[in-house]
């Protein structure tokens, strides 16, 4: 899938996407009508004089980075940046959200948030390989994560493996509504992403990804869809699509490559480890898997977004709607992700039902809440018709954490230092049991 | 003393070669010689282990007995230090696979020492016992020795040995019920995409998720005369005091809060908030009363409409929170409403 520009090699993911989309995009400039992707490989990340990259090497000017990605936000806020390398003895707390460095000469990486023009899902995209940006923020209400950069907790998060630039604000401002934080954290994250890879944006060093759409199909491959659904519960709880909250939204498509170009960002702080951060949006797994498999072993037809509303009557319209616009696009099975537990899992099995009365053959992918020991209920709503699911593992393992020398985001966890070692289930883990099936982690009975 | 590993051996009457049924009262004794089916062990196990006594008990005395007998059996088996304890194997016998079961868990409860058993699938003590300890699974009848002692035996190796985990497919023995967290070779993403290929094409498919019976609860009878009522509210909405003095988690309570609202004719938003942090709490903690409507049942209590409140908010946080906690926070709740003779809740969720 990937190429070096020297060596002008392609090799080209054809996408078949839909016509309905809940955002009509129009490309403006008509020169490209692809979308490509260009990964700029990070291997190490340094403060300096001048914020650039070359050769792999990331220099950052801390004041600079500080505007860019204060700008324009509700309330006041002290910044602090530090960087943090995989195998560093060091913890990583508070963790809102991580998000991977993408910037788009010619418009928005993230539309709605770093602009209002929009040419998701085409031309072309810069994107830093190797390295993301790890926001940490302590509010009220909220369920930040945290994550070891050494030791064997790092096998539980992807973002171990990378660089992390960790901005942490704090917030100087005491009056302020909570929707306008929620919207600051996003835009802070948003515009540290996009100031760091336009850094790369002149470099030619880059393997790229192209992505074609076209709606052929080949006859004999079943025709596979994805049903995803978004946590939208109101402020800190949201996750955004061209920047709206999608409280509101009914089921409806999406074009997998929008998704992958930055279309929707999350919001959302609660539960840290089943969560899904805008990382792993941009880096579907779902979409990535299906792309990689159109039109040898299925034919992609479709991704469907939908919401989980906090009300049952809404929940039952959505599920429903998701087994019609399925049923419309002719798929014959469908992969269904939730975001978050408890309520998530009502949706799910609803979906579920609704699609498998359809005709359409389901496969959920859904993380467990089965007790320490692994012997209680994994869900909290089941459906006889489930008889296919993918578990990303349990939330409530106990795991030991080891000291650490330092740490980033706080210093404070709760009542106790950051630092220290403690034993904790592992739902404090950052997207420890991810709901995309980013991980290779399951739970296996003994 | 030797560096083999010291082993008991429990089996009934008739494996004991002392009598078939007429012999099944025949009570709890303990022999330094290995009898019956211990000697195929003691052969299969080499010489690492030993034998260092057989326990005898016939089935009807076990089972009629043994909350008086297995204190006693747990006494013995501390006499003999040992390290792991076998039963039977006992196949389908009914009285002989739960006795085998209720050994083996004792073993395990106060010696801390495992135990490997055999049983049939239909065996009543599969179910009974599979959480407390080895269950290897043999045929339906003695035939099964042959297999059995070999399967058993390099189960208890592996136990002994310590180096790997025990599995319940790869070593035959029926899953003990609990789930850990392992990695394999595919991510979720790609094993959900194989799955459903699968699905749609007819092949067969296996899900990771086994879909548990929620248990049933049958709704208390009606109150008779709601006008007569003394009500009581409880809740999973995270309420707390304004200062949350006891640290009621957002998330995973491990609490319940029993918060006075004697005097109060409604949910003040400077005394009470919620910590829940599993939904946007701007509305409610604005109008604490959207989560428990005091307000509205103190004005029923004035008109006559309902009996009395009870002056306890019982408060909980339902969000990640465990079933064990909950079922724990559930019957004490409950027996508190009952001690203060309180006739209906409204029990409300978020």
């Amino acid at each position: 899938m990937l190429f070096f520009f020297e060596q002008s090699y392609f090799i080209i993911l054809l996408v078949r996407t839909t016509s309905q989309q809940i955002n009509i995009s129009i490309n403006t400039r008509g020169d490209f009508l692809k979308l490509e992707i260009l990964e700029h490989p990070v291997n190490e990340v340094l403060f300096g004089d001048r914020s650039k990259y070359s050769n792999g090497i990331l220099i950052l000017n801390k004041e600079e980075f500080s505007r860019a990605i204060l700008s324009g936000t509700y309330g006041d806020y002290k910044l602090e940046i530090q960087i943090a390398r995989p195998k560093e003895d060091v913890r990583i707390i508070h963790i809102t959200d991580v998000i991977k460095p993408s910037y788009k000469p010619n418009g928005p990486a993230f539309p709605g948030w770093t602009g209002s023009t929009d040419c998701c899902g085409s031309e072309i995209t810069h994107q830093l390989q190797n390295v993301c940006i790890t926001q940490c923020f302590s509010y009220s209400g909220i369920q930040e994560g945290i994550m070891d950069m050494k030791g064997k907790e790092t096998s539980y998060v992807f973002f171990s493996q990378l660089i992390n630039i960790v901005i942490r604000p704090e917030l100087l401002t005491e009056k302020i509504e909570k929707k306008d934080v929620a919207s600051d954290l996003v835009r802070m994250n948003t515009q540290a992403a996009e100031y760091t890879a336009s850094l790369a944006a002149d470099s030619s060093n880059a393997a790229g990804t192209l992505f074609d759409t076209d709606n052929a199909t080949i006859s004999g491959l079943p025709n596979i869809g994805y049903a995803y659904y978004i946590q939208a519960q109101g402020p800190l709880r949201n996750v955004y699509i061209w920047g709206k909250d999608c409280t509101k939204m009914k089921p409806c498509m999406i074009s997998p490559v929008k998704v992958l170009d930055g279309a929707i960002v999350s919001g959302n702080y609660i539960i840290a480890c089943q969560k899904n951060p805008t990382y792993f949006h941009q880096e579907n797994p779902v979409i990535r898997s299906l792309l990689a498999r159109d039109k040898k072993e299925l034919n992609f037809a479709g991704v469907i977004v939908s919401t989980e509303s906090s009300a049952l009557n809404d929940k039952r319209e959505n599920a429903q709607r998701i087994a019609e616009i399925a049923k419309e696009k002719g798929m014959d099975g469908i992969v269904i992700t939730q975001e978050g537990g408890g309520h998530a899992d009502v949706d799910l099995m609803l979906a579920c039902d609704a699609c498998e009365s359809a005709g359409i053959r389901v496969v959920l992918i859904a993380n467990e809440i089965a007790g320490p020991e692994g012997n209680l209920p994994p869900l909290v709503s089941m459906s006889s018709k489930a008889d296919a699911i993918i578990t990303t593992g349990n939330n409530d393992e106990i795991l030991h954490f080891p000291e650490t020398a330092s740490s980033l985001g706080g210093t404070v966890m709760g009542t106790r230092d950051a630092s220290e070692e403690f034993d904790s289930p592992l739902s404090i883990l950052y997207t420890a049991t991810n709901q995309l099936g980013v991980s290779k982690m399951t739970t296996k009975q003994f | 003393m030797s560096n083999k590993y010291r082993v008991i051996h429990f089996i009934n009457q008739f494996f004991a070669q002392i009598g078939g049924e007429e012999k099944a009262d025949t009570p709890f004794f303990v022999s330094d010689h290995v009898i019956g089916p211990g000697m195929a062990f003691q052969n299969s196990l080499g010489a690492d282990f030993e034998i260092v006594s057989t326990f005898v008990c016939g089935d009807n005395y076990f089972s009629e007995n043994s909350e008086k007998i297995l204190p006693e059996i747990v006494e013995e088996m501390k006499k003999w230090n040992p390290d792991i304890l076998i039963a039977g194997p006992a196949f389908n016998a009914g009285r002989y696979g739960p006795n085998c079961g209720a050994i083996c868990k004792a073993a395990q409860e106060y010696l801390g020492i495992p135990g490997v058993t055999g049983m049939y699938e239909e065996n009543p003590g599969v179910e009974m016992y599979r959480k407390n300890c080895y269950i290897i699974k043999t045929k339906n009848s003695a035939v099964g020795m042959r297999t059995a002692v070999p399967a058993m035996t390099a189960l208890i190796k592996k136990i002994a040995a310590g180096s790997e985990e025990p599995d319940p497919e790869k070593d035959g023995y029926f899953a003990k019920g609990i789930k850990k967290n392992i990695f394999v070779n595919e991510t979720g993403a790609d094993r959900a995409i194989d799955m459903v290929i699968n699905k749609t094409a007819g092949q067969p498919y296996k899900t990771e998720m086994i879909m548990p019976a929620f248990e049933q609860i049958s709704p208390a009878p009606p109150v008779e005369d709601i006008k007569k009522a003394k009500l009581a509210l409880v809740t999973d909405a995270g309420i707390t005091d304004k200062m949350n003095t006891e640290r009621l988690e957002s998330a995973r309570a491990s609490k319940y809060l029993s918060l006075s609202i004697a005097g109060m004719d409604t949910m003040l938003p400077d005394k009470f908030c919620s910590v829940h942090g599993g939904f946007d709490t701007t509305a409610a903690n604005k109008n604490p009363n959207v989560l428990v409507p005091l307000d509205i049942l103190r004005r029923y209590v004035r008109e006559n409409k309902i009996g009395s409140l009870f002056n306890t908010l019982y408060s909980t946080t339902g969000n990640g929170t465990s079933l064990k906690n909950a079922q724990q926070f559930g019957a004490e709740i409950a027996e508190k409403l009952l001690e203060n003779k309180v006739d209906a809740v409204i029990l409300t969720s978020t």
